[in-house]
């Protein structure tokens, strides 16, 4: 399994510049031709920190409360990440999931989670919501100077 | 002069080895101070310049070499420029001063009775025309090279980027300097003379002034940046370490050297919430307050 450049992959979807998750979730939205909805999920979470289900007219990204704004956003980019992989048709990473949320995705066409880097695909989308997270940072690295 | 751009270069050098391995764009400006000081080095301001061209041959190899990797530091200097004012590469005006080391090479060889080992070897030559061919394409290049840059940097030349272009302005009256000392040597070599020793003393304040305005701008830009991220970022490493929060002992280490201070806070920040939910613990509350702090911190750039 050959996975892209996910550098080449986020200027792809971004552009050089800085973004927001408001736009990437636009963008997705355009590109998987459905909406995505991030929707907080106040369930029992176990190991996992996000998932997300997508049904015939849908795309749920279900996060859980977390008190650490940084952390929630980036296991929403991970989340994300798997959208867009699958939209450029690369081979999914199994999901992990608790009886509770097979359940509320009882209808969903496919599912993919978080949880801890280990397989290549873990590692691309985590790849790709850290390389947001510098996009979406206003003072991130994504515009060097070349003289510094 | 020499001795005084020589520290500065090596001080750029040292300083800006984690900037070039973390970002690809910083490199040409890198190798552009490396060939300087290569320039430097082979002037003599370290060791003797005899004990040098002596391991080549004795035959003032060393002055070719001089030419060769100044205008290879300006080539990459002009290069980052380039980057910096986001031009496109127009191929001919990008590669032509480089096209002046082959001819430069030729006519050097061509020169009769290099030896012996002499810091004024061209204007003791200045007589034949392969020294005149030799000096004035070197000149030509760099002078060619330095405007461009300076009409590169015309937008940017505001604060501390103007430091550049009054560095490169100096730097083009010593160039012109020597080029009117070339041309004017075969019809009255006393007054291309005293306009020729206008080169030496010009040329080395102008690129002094350049390198020194190149050391504020960094020194300006990562100094606030160290202050704000560089406890954060090495609590969190050892953070990292201590609780043996990756797979690989190397990671936390490698994070903090190969991502810039910020990155890599923020990257210790996700691993140790990962190390939280896959353990399904909490920090003792200290640790707690301290990572929300810096979280916050981080929150003020989002």
């Amino acid at each position: 399994m050959t996975l892209p450049p996910v550098q080449d992959k986020v200027r792809e979807l971004c552009g050089n510049g800085t973004t927001s998750m408001k736009e990437v979730v636009e963008r997705l939205t355009v590109i998987c031709e459905k909406p995505i909805n991030l929707i907080e999920y106040n369930e029992s979470w176990g190991a996992l920190t996000a998932f997300k289900a997508e049904f015939e007219d849908r795309i749920n990204v279900y996060f859980p409360p977390q008190k650490s704004q940084q952390y929630k956003l980036h296991c929403i980019y991970h989340e994300l990440g798997h959208i867009y992989l699958e939209s450029i048709r690369v081979a999914l990473a199994l999901p992990d999931l608790s009886e509770e949320m097979l359940r509320e995705t009882a209808d969903a066409i496919s599912v993919t989670c978080r949880s801890v880097p280990k397989h290549p695909v873990e590692r691309w989308v985590e790849d790709f919501a850290f390389e947001m997270s510098k996009k979406s940072r206003s003072r991130s690295s994504s515009d060097p100077d070349p003289f510094l | 002069m020499k001795l005084l751009l020589f520290a500065l270069l090596s001080a750029l050098c040292l300083l800006r080895i984690p900037s070039v391995v973390k970002v690809a764009e910083s490199r040409a400006s890198w190798v552009a101070s490396m060939f300087g000081l290569a320039a430097l080095y082979v002037l003599g301001t370290v060791t003797p310049l005899e004990d040098i061209d002596r391991y080549l041959g004795g035959v003032n190899v060393t002055n070719l070499l001089q030419a060769i990797f100044a205008l290879l530091a300006i080539f990459f200097f002009n290069d980052s420029v380039r980057r910096l004012a986001n031009v496109p590469i127009v191929r001919w005006t990008y590669y032509a001063p480089l096209l002046s080391i082959p001819i430069m090479i030729v006519s050097f060889a061509l020169i009769e009775g290099k030896a012996p080992t002499a810091a004024g070897f061209i204007d003791t030559h200045m007589d034949q025309l392969a020294t005149a061919v030799y000096s004035g394409t070197y000149m030509i290049a760099l002078l060619f090279t330095v405007l461009r840059i300076i009409y590169m940097l015309r937008h940017k030349a505001k604060g501390p980027y103007a430091t550049f272009s009054a560095g490169l302005m100096v730097v083009v009256v010593a160039v012109s300097c020597h080029i009117t000392y070339v041309v004017l040597f075969h019809f009255s070599p006393w007054v291309a003379r005293a306009i020729g020793t206008w080169f030496d003393r010009l040329f080395y304040v102008g690129l002094s002034v350049t390198a020194a305005g190149w050391l504020i701008l960094f020194l300006s830009k990562q100094l606030p940046r160290l202050r704000l991220w560089m406890i954060d970022a090495l609590w969190l490493t050892a953070l990292r370490m201590r609780v043996n929060a990756d797979r690989s002992r190397v990671s936390p280490a490698w994070d903090l050297f190969n991502e810039t201070l910020e990155n890599g806070v923020y990257k210790s920040l996700i691993v140790l919430h990962n190390y939280e939910r896959v353990n399904l613990m909490d920090f003792p509350e200290s640790v707690q307050g301290r990572i929300s702090h810096i979280e916050a911190k981080l929150d003020t750039q989002t």
